[in-house]
């Protein structure tokens, strides 16, 4: 079929093509028909609903697909991820306004047609591992790929040390079959991308509030007060330019406390710079003005927080003129906004990776805190947590000789080492006590699933100390990256485009959106899960009850040969046992492929009652209630009861409250044997400027590249293509700086050239950039631009989340 | 129904198209230009009158600066709509730093060709390449006259116009090579080396492709529909529209434009840009 | 010996500039240094600086046959061949520079009569034709009629060159979006420029290539002098007029670009080039010149060559100031900046240029009677 009519046709090269005089008139006349042969069409072809993974934010697309081609991305309109976080918002109008994409999703069509991306297995020929070391790669059959690897991890299962497996993978895609493939295979060490995100964040609000990650509702809200976080750019929900320049659009005030003016600061009403790492100290001086004067909601603070005598206690001496010594940030500003963010209603406060540093935990506690004070939680337009139900993770259980290696601790020390310890794992404690030994034992083989630990954990030399490790590393990646570098072997990834996963995040409510294959792996690969699958199948990997796991049909419990057919039915189970309770074709079929749960966001959910039967079955201890497991112990907290008696859900804390202090903190010790502080409490980070490294060295986010990994795109590459050093120009001028002169960078872990940015908008002891820049692999357009900051500092977990501390840095910059 | 053949919609068209172009030949200053012009024969001159009223739309955006937040977004959302090779940038994004610590700002906006009523870069093309639609007042570039000669680049106030130097990003030697630019509903085929557009100017078309035959919009232009704030509203502000959006169904452009304060860029040059910014 | 040696300069510039041009025509415009912010280069400047030298050369040439001033007589053949040799040079360059050289004759097509440059193509057009048509008559054997029918022809052709070298400034001036060339004062300055570099070019080949160095030759050479330090100290004036105006208003919008020529990064093509080397050395060899042929040669040599920083000048600096403050960052490409430098293509595609302009004269120098002896 023909997408436009012959006549159609003619009016338009009618009126693009013509000439005024008749030969000029006939001409392209003449010239179109002979096009009109090699022309393909270019309207026509299959719209497929899928979900972005251009980052993790996982935005609803649909993919234009022609003659097996992907052609255009465009905004799925039925996926609230590209929308809003509230549900009224997106089911009156969406339909209206339409969803959103951010550039790097428009940018999609570049990673995925990218001529760099790896096409077949290679193994390494130069048993030399090392940053600069060519590989010298040879290019072998997925056979060959198969069985060296299989009978690497058949030797290590063998010989009872299974455990000595690490496996890392990205944190949005098919983790689950990964998790259960370490389950299965018998290895604890199943790692995740988390901890170099927002497990500090995580840590901060699970004390608070019992939920590691409250959203904004920013759309509803009137004062928004943004610490170290820069959601106008930093994009990682495509929704959250709407639903914050909607709130603004409707009177909300918004502050930004940042020390780099970022793109957020930009649009803010103002922007309070800080000294990075105290952030903690602000906070406290805004509490301390807050209850100075008494702002706070003393209902709410009565009826739902616990701790507040003694954090006010503790307040009492954290005054607006302390603060200012420490932060920077003037008395008087420090009063001013406390006392408009107390005296809005409904405000919303909060804070995302500003805080990886030493104090990132306390400070983001202490952040969280302004909001419970004045009572903005879960109200509208306030810091919300979300529901979130989507596809069950299905419980695998691992058989005898797994379950024996499983006992092995975890080589990065767990929960036993770290209290906030995430199931993400603590990537950098893993690359010290690889590259300096410790550990309960040592690591034999690596699996790095789509991830670069060279270019995201900061401390490359120890990295690169760490990686030389591994007797065997496998990388699966899309591209050639620094990570990829160490491999013995490399097995070519699939984009987002080319597989499967269900999404279920970033909103207030329930919904689930489906990534699906738009066009078939371009060279013919397996999809990530197909090749974990594979792995499964060849080492004959059961469950513990003796079922095939990787071979059986989780729905239709046949032996499936087809290892896409397998995973579709994994995925149906996954469905069906989770809130949607619908099959993959049912998903698929779905507007948009998106479910979307009709209950919408719930706000206040701490004061739903527990039905009575469910309380009476509830395990209790103290005013806590407790699901109950089938032997009768306790399993899940589900709610607590109030003074007068009626049971409620609460908060998931210790108190079933808000925790302004955390009793349980007593007597605890961090990774570092140093006892948990149980208030939000500012200590000055580790790392702070001296004399021969006098500025902080800070980076950030931006819309523009997605951490380290998108800076090979072409498209990107013209917005965007290399960062330099931003220093404010007083700073320069007292250095004898000038604009765009190279200067060298250094720090006691080592030194990269730049280039400097001059700017009004950084605080004058800071100098940053945006993170991810500095390859030396990954893809032609990547390779060579800008600088990796992360030689510059030391790999460091915070010491309650095992949070990867990235922008604790300090630098001395000379002129190159 | 009574359809004019080929040739008579076609001549039709060219000639409305010729003395659209005329109709702006009052800009002039210069006597030489002027004199050709006042030799216009009477029934030439009364034609041009008949283009201009046949207007059918009047197509331009209304960019809300309060929600723009220099995501980009729509730079990319162009370049993967349009397949716009390297250094082809129909809506690159400014952006300047103003203010002295503390108290400092970025300042940005998304720039795509304006659409002027009186745009300059068209009077000044020696083949007549580049020309105001006149049924929508959609400035296009007609690559198959283009001779690349840049003159209209020059004469354009806003940067809008691009020279196709006939780079490729790498991935043209993949797949990626193999898909049609929708540009013109398709019409200049697979890019080539050395075939238009390559060695043509190239601008924004607002998506021209994504019209119907009636000259409707079936969805906004790519930089619209895909905006992270849905700052970029795009419409007809034509005296036959009642002002509706076609980004945002519940938006109208022209109460948007009385309701807010809003600037045009270089007003001074009377190009009449058919896009507003909103303070 | 010199000669060999000149001829072997030649043939090693001819040979740079065919690979040049080679590389122009299988990879386009891909090794050229302009972009969509300075889409004008060096091509552009040289087009109009060739034909300047054209239009100047053809305007004195009409000093002879239109307005009898008997002095210049025997140059007359000399003066029309150098103006149709530039003038093919002029045409070589702007069709190297756009970017469909197979669509050229669309501007015949196809013309927008709104567009000066349509005009400008029209008007070389006919100047073109009237140029072959003197030169035809001009080779003819001397008579009355081959006397009327040059009258004739040279004054058409007077107003013709006018119009279009004026054209051609009129080309920059009305681009009401650069503000450094929206002058009216662009015409004029061209016309000036191009009499000057013209007939500098004229001196400077009278002074070095006339076969016999006689008294007649000297008073010939003296005229010549006089008339182009005339003309350099005028254009001096018109060039004053045009910088200082827009500086002692002051408003950064009008002196953006003059300040980049005065003292941008290329500075030195001004103060010394331009004003040195192509003004102030020239004025004093002129001067002395007046009695020594051979040094006045070298003082219109200097102003005929260097005359292309002048246009460079014009061109380059009307663009290299960003359109909107910012552009410049919005997008990061190579095509994207107003730092523009011609490239090593673009100087060897002018260099295939100019040394077919010199094959073509020394061809004509030797198979024409270019000199014109027997009309004294």
């Amino acid at each position: 079929m023909h997408p436009i009519n012959r006549r159609e046709f003619l009016k338009l090269t009618g009126v693009v093509g013509s000439g005024i005089l008749g030969a000029g008139a006939l001409r392209p006349l003449k010239a179109i028909a002979k096009e009109e042969l090699g022309r393909g069409p270019y309207d026509n072809g299959k719209w497929i609903p899928s979900c972005c993974h251009m980052c993790g934010g996982t935005t609803g697309i649909m993919c234009q697909v022609v003659d097996g081609r992907l052609v255009r991305i465009k905004p799925n309109n039925h996926n609230p991820v590209g929308f809003t976080n509230i549900s009224d918002d997106f089911f009156a109008n969406a339909d209206k306004e339409g969803a959103v994409m951010c550039p790097k999703g428009n940018a999609g069509i570049m990673a995925l047609y990218d001529p760099d991306r790896v096409r077949q297995p290679l193994r390494r020929t130069n048993p030399q591992k090392g940053i600069g070391i060519d590989p010298q790669w040879k290019v072998i059959s997925w056979e060959e790929a198969y069985s060296e690897i299989v009978s690497k991890l058949k030797n290590l299962r063998d010989a009872g040390e299974a455990h000595q497996l690490l496996w890392f993978s990205e944190d949005h895609c098919f983790t689950h079959i990964q998790d259960d493939f370490c389950k299965l295979f018998g290895t604890p060490n199943y790692n995740m991308h988390s901890n170099l995100c927002d497990v500090g964040r995580k840590a901060s609000f699970k004390i608070l509030m019992g939920d590691e990650r409250p959203l904004i509702d920013a759309i509803n809200s009137k004062y928004m007060l943004i610490f170290g976080w820069n959601p106008l750019s930093a994009t990682k929900w495509s929704h959250l330019p709407r639903i914050i320049t909607r709130g603004v659009e409707r009177g909300a005030k918004l502050v930004v406390v940042d020390p780099h003016l970022s793109y957020t600061a930009s649009k803010a009403h103002q922007w309070v710079p800080l000294r990075p790492g105290t952030d903690g100290a602000l906070a406290l001086a805004m509490a301390h003005v807050i209850l100075r004067d008494n702002l706070q909601d003393q209902a709410f603070i009565d009826e739902w927080v616990t701790g507040f005598t003694e954090f006010r206690e503790y307040v009492k001496d954290k005054t607006p003129q302390w603060a200012e010594g420490i932060t920077t940030v003037p008395a008087k500003t420090i009063e001013q906004v406390a006392r408009e963010f107390a005296s809005t209603k409904p405000a919303l406060v909060d804070v995302w990776s500003g805080t990886h540093h030493t104090n990132g935990v306390y400070a983001g506690w202490a952040i969280g805190s302004l909001a419970v004070i004045t009572g903005n939680v879960e109200k509208p337009g306030t810091l919300v947590l979300p529901d979130k139900k989507g596809n069950k993770h299905i419980e695998v259980e691992a058989d005898e000789a797994a379950k024996v290696t499983l006992k092995q601790p975890r080589f990065d020390g767990g929960k036993d080492k770290y209290p906030y310890f995430n199931k993400s794992g603590v990537y950098a404690e893993i690359i010290n006590r690889l590259s300096k030994g410790g550990g309960p034992y040592q690591p034999k083989m690596g699996m790095i699933v789509f991830q670069n630990l060279l270019m995201a954990v900061v401390g490359t030399k120890n990295v690169e100390t760490a990686l030389r490790k591994f007797e065997f590393l496998v990388v699966v990646d899309t591209m050639l990256s620094e990570t990829a570098e160490f491999a013995d072997i490399v097995i070519p990834g699939t984009t987002y485009l080319e597989r499967y996963d269900l999404n279920n995040h970033w909103v207030t409510w329930p919904i689930l959106g489906l990534r699906q294959p738009v066009v078939k792996p371009l060279f013919g690969q397996p999809a990530e899960y197909e090749f974990v699958c594979e792995l499964g199948r060849r080492l004959g990997l059961k469950e513990g009850n003796g079922g095939d796991f990787f071979w059986t049909g989780h729905m239709s419990h046949q032996r499936i040969e087809d290892k896409t057919k397998w995973y579709e039915e994994l995925l149906s189970k996954e469905l069906k046992e989770g809130e949607p309770k619908i099959t993959l074709e049912e998903l698929k079929a779905l507007p948009g492929a998106t479910w979307v749960s009709k209950n919408g966001t719930k706000y206040n959910k701490h004061t739903g009652a527990i039905a009575p039967e469910k309380v009476q079955d509830a395990f209790t201890e103290g005013a806590l209630l407790f699901s109950k497991k089938k032997d009768g112990s306790k399993d899940k907290q589900i709610g607590m009861l109030k003074a007068d008696g009626t049971a409620v859900r609460g908060f998931m804390t210790p108190s079933g409250k808000l925790e302004l202090y955390a009793a349980k903190h007593t007597g605890k010790k961090d990774a570092n044997g140093k006892e948990l502080s149980p208030l939000p409490a500012y200590e000055p980070r580790e790392w702070q400027p001296d004399d021969k490294y006098p500025l902080y060295l800070i980076n950030w986010k931006e819309a523009s590249q997605t951490h380290s990994r998108t800076q090979n795109n072409a498209f990107l590459a013209e917005i965007k293509s290399t960062d330099g050093l931003r220093m404010n120009k007083k700073t320069a001028q007292r250095l004898g700086i000038s604009q765009h002169d190279e200067v060298w960078v250094e720090s006691p872990y080592g030194k990269v050239k730049m280039k400097i940015e001059l700017t009004e908008g950084i605080h004058p002891e800071v100098v940053g950039t945006q993170h991810g820049w500095g390859h030396w692999a990954l893809g032609r357009i990547a390779k060579g631009r800008g600088a990796h900051t992360g030689i510059l500092a030391p790999t460091k977990p915070c010491a309650l989340s095992g949070q990867s501390l990235n922008k604790e840095i300090c630098v001395n910059v000379t002129k190159a | 129904m009574a359809t004019p053949t080929k040739s008579e919609t076609m001549f039709e068209e060219v000639i409305d198209q010729q003395l659209g172009r005329r109709s702006f030949l009052k800009l002039t200053a210069l006597g030489i230009v002027s004199a050709a012009a006042a030799t216009l024969p009477a029934e030439i001159a009364e034609a041009a009158k008949e283009a201009v009223t046949k207007r059918k739309f009047r197509y331009g955006m209304v960019i809300d600066l309060r929600r723009c937040v220099n995501c980009k977004a729509c730079t990319i959302a162009c370049k993967l709509e349009n397949k716009t090779p390297p250094g082809v940038e129909y809506n690159p994004v400014i952006e300047e730093e103003i203010g002295e610590y503390p108290y400092v700002k970025r300042n940005w906006f998304p720039k795509p060709c304006f659409h002027c009523e009186n745009p300059p870069c068209t009077n000044v093309c020696p083949v007549s390449a580049t020309y105001k639609r006149p049924e929508d007042g959609i400035v296009v570039v007609d690559y198959k006259k283009c001779i690349g000669c840049r003159y209209c680049i020059t004469a354009c106030p806003y940067g809008a116009r691009y020279f196709d130097f006939g780079e490729n990003y790498p991935a043209q030697e993949t797949d990626y090579g193999k898909i049609l630019s929708p540009e013109f509903k398709g019409e200049y085929g697979l890019r080539k080396e050395g075939k238009s557009p390559d060695g043509n100017v190239r601008k924004c078309t607002f998506c021209l492709h994504l019209q119907d035959e009636k000259g409707h919009y079936s969805r906004p232009p790519a930089c619209s529909e895909t905006c992270m704030a849905k700052a970029i509203h795009f419409g007809d502000f034509g005296e036959n529209s009642d002002g509706g959006c076609i980004t945002h169904q519940d938006c109208n452009l022209k109460q948007l434009l009385v309701a807010r304060r809003w600037i045009r860029l270089k007003e001074e040059l009377g190009t009449e840009p058919n896009v507003y910014y909103l303070m | 010996m010199i000669k060999k040696l000149l001829w072997g300069v030649w043939l090693v510039f001819f040979g740079i500039g065919a690979v040049g041009v080679w590389q122009r025509l299988v990879y386009g415009h891909h090794f050229a240094n302009y972009g969509s912010f300075v889409p004008w280069g060096l091509w552009v400047a040289a087009y109009i600086y060739f034909v300047g030298l054209s239009a100047g050369s053809f305007l004195l040439s009409s000093l002879i046959y239109v307005f009898n001033v008997k002095q210049l007589e025997p140059i007359g053949r000399l003066s029309l061949v150098t103006a149709t040799i530039t003038l093919f040079m002029a045409l070589l360059s702007i069709w190297f520079d756009i970017g469909h050289m197979e669509r050229f004759w669309y501007v015949f097509a196809s013309p927008n009569f709104h567009s000066m440059m349509a005009w400008m193509i029209w008007l070389y057009t006919a100047y073109f034709i009237l140029l072959l048509a003197e030169l035809y008559t001009v080779f003819q054997n001397h008579s009355e009629k081959q006397q009327r029918i040059m009258k004739i022809l040279g004054s058409i052709g007077v107003p013709l060159a006018i119009a279009f070298h004026g054209g051609v400034g009129a080309l920059f001036g009305v681009v009401g979006a650069r503000i450094y060339w929206h002058s009216s004062m662009f015409p004029i300055l061209f016309l000036t420029g191009a009499l000057t570099s013209g007939g500098a070019l004229l001196l400077a080949i009278v002074a070095w290539f006339w076969p016999h160095k006689n008294v007649q030759h000297q008073q010939l050479v003296r005229f010549l002098a006089q008339i182009t330090l005339g003309l350099l100290l005028f254009d001096l004036l018109l060039e004053w007029a045009e910088i200082s105006i827009p500086l002692w208003g002051g408003m950064t919008e009008h002196t953006a670009s003059l300040k980049l020529i005065l003292f941008g990064p290329y500075w030195w093509v001004f103060w010394i080039l331009h004003l040195f080397m192509g003004t102030l050395v020239p004025i004093i060899l002129l001067l002395k010149g007046l009695k020594k042929p051979y040094v006045a040669g070298w003082g219109g040599a200097l102003i005929a060559i260097l005359f292309l920083t002048v246009r460079l000048n014009l061109v380059i600096p009307g663009q290299a100031v960003p359109i909107l403050s910012g552009i410049e960052e919005a997008i990061k490409n190579h095509r994207l900046t107003t730092a523009y430098v011609p490239s090593l293509h673009e100087w060897m595609v002018l260099s295939f240029i100019v040394c077919l302009g010199i094959l073509v004269f020394s061809l004509a120098k030797r198979k024409l009677n270019i000199f014109h002896l027997e009309a004294r």
